[in-house]
């Protein structure tokens, strides 16, 4: 198996249920050594991707193409299986077993932990490994998930909202264990609705919603795409600003102007603003969680939010 | 169903939304309350009019009644009343009631676990919980809704009592009453049973254990009181022991019934109590600390399988043992009880040493007959363990790790096979101990009883089979495992009494082989039995490995 095939391709995936399409052609790409970040709004097939690149579930065919790690994940689900591991979102475990007896169990499946990886993500997490699985909270269970599956020597790590339920403590753990994955070389596709930990750890994103793909690339050229945050305190009236092409969202109120202005037309509102007298004036790359809205959202209710999130950030960026 | 509703009063609780509460359960398990409410009638009624053609003086209905009178009669039917004079009535009443209110128990163990034990489990009862209800609105609405189920369930019966122009009408309602209160008794004591166990499958365990528990007391009781015994008392300690009490259709009398009905309130009264005081999703028995890792670090599916159902194995494997014990010496001494006395002998048509045997040997083969079906059961609410395993996610987090599927199905039944044939196993010997602590027969006929459990071996093999092909291939309707045990557990009560025609007999793998110790076997059905099973479990893996998982 050669380094250079990609840990998953994905093309054109279908997959119905009864009535319902899951996946309506969705395409996914993530090359080795990169930490993914895969994101959706609720019901968009991001679960059923998931469990599609498990071998969990079947590909309606015909259907496109689906490879992980070079391998068929239906077919060749075993195989696969060694190379990979896992986490769902959801974990729920056998209520008879301790914590510490799952993640031994799993573990064994998989051919065997690193023992002292083992103890050492049981320390990092601070999980008492004594309890019975019945007793533990949510977030616990997904800690007993985690630990199973980032004591397994893996390429590749299927991560399904793994840190739900996870207080900041620990959700900043999990952080660095991605890191350290990454720098062992290690492949994650990580599907999250924690924003902030995807604009930290992922290189690439890939937004899909509806069981399609909207949008992917890295997260620099997805900025790229999208429009500039821009917020000023002006000394005079700018009326020529909500003319201008490329302007959206234009809030004004006692000399403050807050807009979101798309890529390559920065100029020309600059000059506008420098005409009207700039006080001050912040100018922000959109943050993910303007990308994500503006693809999840629709119409109306995407400006909206969109406004909503932008006076959020304008906020935090002047605090 | 005790306290007035919202009144507020600390002590007593609140039960504030209970009424939105049942109008919940009877919308969530319509189908449910509709397949008790339809199958017991539908089951039960028939058989009843093979009874009503019988002549009450003719000679079969005397021998029926010589039946009824020996050690295997007062076990599996009653103190026998109205033997003497053994009318189409009697007969109901000796032969049936007992099994009515078996079913009527089951049926208010399982509604009422559903309702409030297993939903508490699930989490939803915490979404209700936070919403405007009282804290004992949940049991509240459960115990009305079960309670007028199982109510309803005795009054169809009664009711269709009357079909039969042979059944007097007020016995045949006092039937139905009897039979409603039973199971109100035994709403109460599954409602305790939800309060004291931490999950559903452990409530219904336990209420399944209080009910062996009252049928084996009632087999005591009644035998006791047949023979004059000291202990005669028993049976009016056991809920299954009041209906027949009545003597309905003998010579009917009323105040029986108040019995399960004050039983019914005093358990009602204290789950509420039960309720009132613990905290949701906990039950009274107390978490413990397990180990910190695998003992061996390699734990597998086998293991887990086992520790997943070993609570299960004992429960089942304990009821079976108990069922043995304590019907061990009764098959031991019926060979000299029908010796001593010739008349009954003659009733049932028996002569000279081989006729008794047989006789004998065939209420031995209904104990290892039940005492099989309790090993079924075991196997097929373990390998249920898989179906929700895989509802629950569970089943994802494990195949994503490298194990095959077929495999994951293969090692599971096999390990639930073994379990069910090892428990079988020292289920049988124990029987044998048992009839042999008679000292009424030889050691070779002890062990000729014990050697006949392995005769029960193909059918369990087959139930996993069946058991594990169901979840694998269509698993919505996994439940149907049970219809052959519980075909079998009616075949067993009707089937050789009213006379079903032999082929009737191939329809469980149960009924299939003789389990007689003296009847021979010949190779041929053992051989399609294994067969059956092979090509089930092959089409199990098949199925398992093809369809996507469901959770």
């Amino acid at each position: 198996m050669s380094d250079q095939i990609d840990a998953i391709r994905v093309q054109t995936l279908r997959k119905a249920f009864g009535a319902v399409k899951a996946l309506d052609g969705l395409d996914l790409q993530v090359e080795r050594g990169e930490v993914a970040g895969f994101l959706g709004p609720n019901g968009a097939g991001k679960s059923t991707t998931i469990r599609i690149l498990l071998g969990l579930i079947r590909a309606d065919q015909p259907s496109g193409s689906v490879e992980v790690l070079g391998l068929d994940p239906w077919a060749q689900a075993t195989e696969l299986h060694q190379r990979l591991a896992y986490v769902p979102g959801d974990v729920s475990l056998w209520p008879t077993l301790t914590g510490g007896e799952t993640i031994d169990f799993l573990g064994s499946l998989h051919g065997g932990l690193d023992q002292a990886k083992r103890a050492q993500l049981i320390d990092r997490f601070e999980l008492d490994p004594t309890r019975k699985n019945r007793t533990y909270s949510k977030g616990n269970r997904q800690k007993v998930a985690l630990i199973a599956a980032l004591a397994s020597p893996a390429e590749l790590y299927l991560l399904d909202e793994p840190t739900s339920g996870l207080d900041p403590l620990m959700e900043a753990v999990f952080t660095e264990c991605l890191t350290e994955i990454k720098a062992a070389g290690g492949t994650v596709l990580l599907s999250s609705h924690i924003l902030a930990e995807v604009e930290e750890t992922c290189d690439t994103v890939t937004i899909i919603r509806a069981g399609r793909t909207v949008e992917s690339g890295s997260l620099a050229d997805l900025r790229h795409l999208a429009r500039s945050q821009v917020e000023a305190r002006l000394r005079g009236p700018a009326p020529g600003l909500a003319a201008l092409p490329g302007v959206h969202a234009l809030v004004e109120e006692a000399g403050q102007v807050r807009f979101a202005c798309d890529h390559g037309v920065l100029e020309r509102v600059m000059a506008e603003l420098v005409q009207a007298g700039v006080e001050s004036l912040t100018c922000g790359p959109p943050s993910l969680e303007q990308l994500f809205l503006s693809h999840y959202a629709d119409g109306v209710a995407a400006d909206g939010l969109a406004q909503a999130v932008s006076a959020r950030s304008g906020a935090r960026g002047s605090a | 169903m005790t306290a007035g509703g919202g009144s507020g009063d600390a002590s007593w609780g609140s039960v504030t939304g209970c009424w939105q509460l049942a109008r919940g359960i009877l919308r969530r398990d319509r189908l449910r309350l509709a397949i008790w409410l339809v199958a017991v009638p539908a089951v039960t009624l028939p058989a009843m009019s093979a009874y009503t053609g019988t002549f009450e003086t003719s000679a079969s209905a005397q021998a029926r009644a010589a039946v009824m009178a020996t050690p295997t009669g007062t076990v599996f039917g009653g103190p026998g009343y109205g033997l003497a004079h053994y009318t189409t009535g009697a007969m109901v009443a000796n032969e049936l009631l007992l099994y009515l209110d078996v079913v009527a128990a089951l049926a208010a163990i399982l509604l009422l676990v559903h309702a409030t034990r297993h939903e508490e489990e699930e989490g939803r009862l915490e979404l209700v919980g936070a919403t405007a209800v009282g804290r004992q609105a949940p049991l509240a609405a459960a115990l009305g809704v079960v309670a007028a189920e199982v109510t309803a369930i005795g009054l169809v019966v009664g009711l269709g009592c009357l079909l039969y122009p042979d059944l007097r009408t007020i016995d045949s309602l006092a039937l139905g009453l009897a039979v409603a209160a039973t199971g109100l008794a035994f709403v109460g004591l599954a409602a305790v049973a939800a309060q004291v166990a931490g999950t559903g499958r452990g409530a219904a365990g336990l209420a399944a254990a209080a009910l062996a528990a009252s049928f084996l007391l009632r087999a005591a009781g009644d035998t006791a009181t047949v023979q004059g015994d000291a202990v005669w008392w028993l049976s009016w300690l056991s809920p299954l022991g009041w209906a027949n009490r009545m003597r309905l259709f003998v010579d009917i009398r009323w105040w029986p019934l108040l019995i399960p009905l004050a039983f019914a309130l005093a358990t009602g009264a204290v789950a509420w109590f039960l309720a009132a005081r613990r905290d949701q999703g906990e039950g009274l028995l107390a978490q413990r600390v397990g180990s910190p890792g695998a003992e061996s670090r390699r734990i597998g599916i086998a293991a887990l399988v086992w520790r997943r159902t070993r609570g299960a194995a004992l429960g089942w494997g304990l009821g079976g043992l108990t069922l043995v014990l304590a019907m061990g010496p009764a098959v031991g001494s019926l060979r000299g009880y029908i010796l001593d006395n010739p008349s009954i002998g003659r009733l049932l048509g028996v002569s000279g040493d081989a006729g008794v045997d047989a006789v004998v040997e065939a209420f031995s083969a209904l104990v290892t007959l039940y005492a099989g079906l309790f090993m079924a059961a075991y196997a097929i609410s373990a390998l249920g363990s898989l179906r929700s395993d895989e509802l629950a996610g569970r089943s994802a987090l494990l195949l994503a790790e490298p194990v095959r599927r077929g495999r994951l199905l293969g090692l599971t039944a096999f390990t639930v096979a073994a379990v069910a044939l090892l428990a079988a196993t020292a289920v049988g010997i124990a029987f044998g101990l048992a009839v042999w602590a008679s000292r009424a027969v030889d050691l070779t006929v002890a062990i000729g009883v014990a050697a006949a459990m392995a005769r029960a071996f193909p059918a369990l093999i087959v139930t996993v089979a069946l058991a594990a092909f169901l979840i694998a291939a269509c698993p919505r309707y996994a439940a149907l495992s049970w219809v052959p045990v519980g075909y079998a557990f009616f075949h067993a009560i009707l089937g050789q009494g009213l006379g079903w025609p032999d082929w009737t007999r191939y329809l469980s793998p149960f009924s299939a082989l003789p389990l007689s110790p003296a009847a021979d076997v010949s190779a041929a059905p053992v051989v399609i039995l294994l067969g059956v099973a092979l090509v089930l479990v092959g089409a199990a893996r098949q199925a398992y490995a093809r369809r996507d998982l469901l959770a």
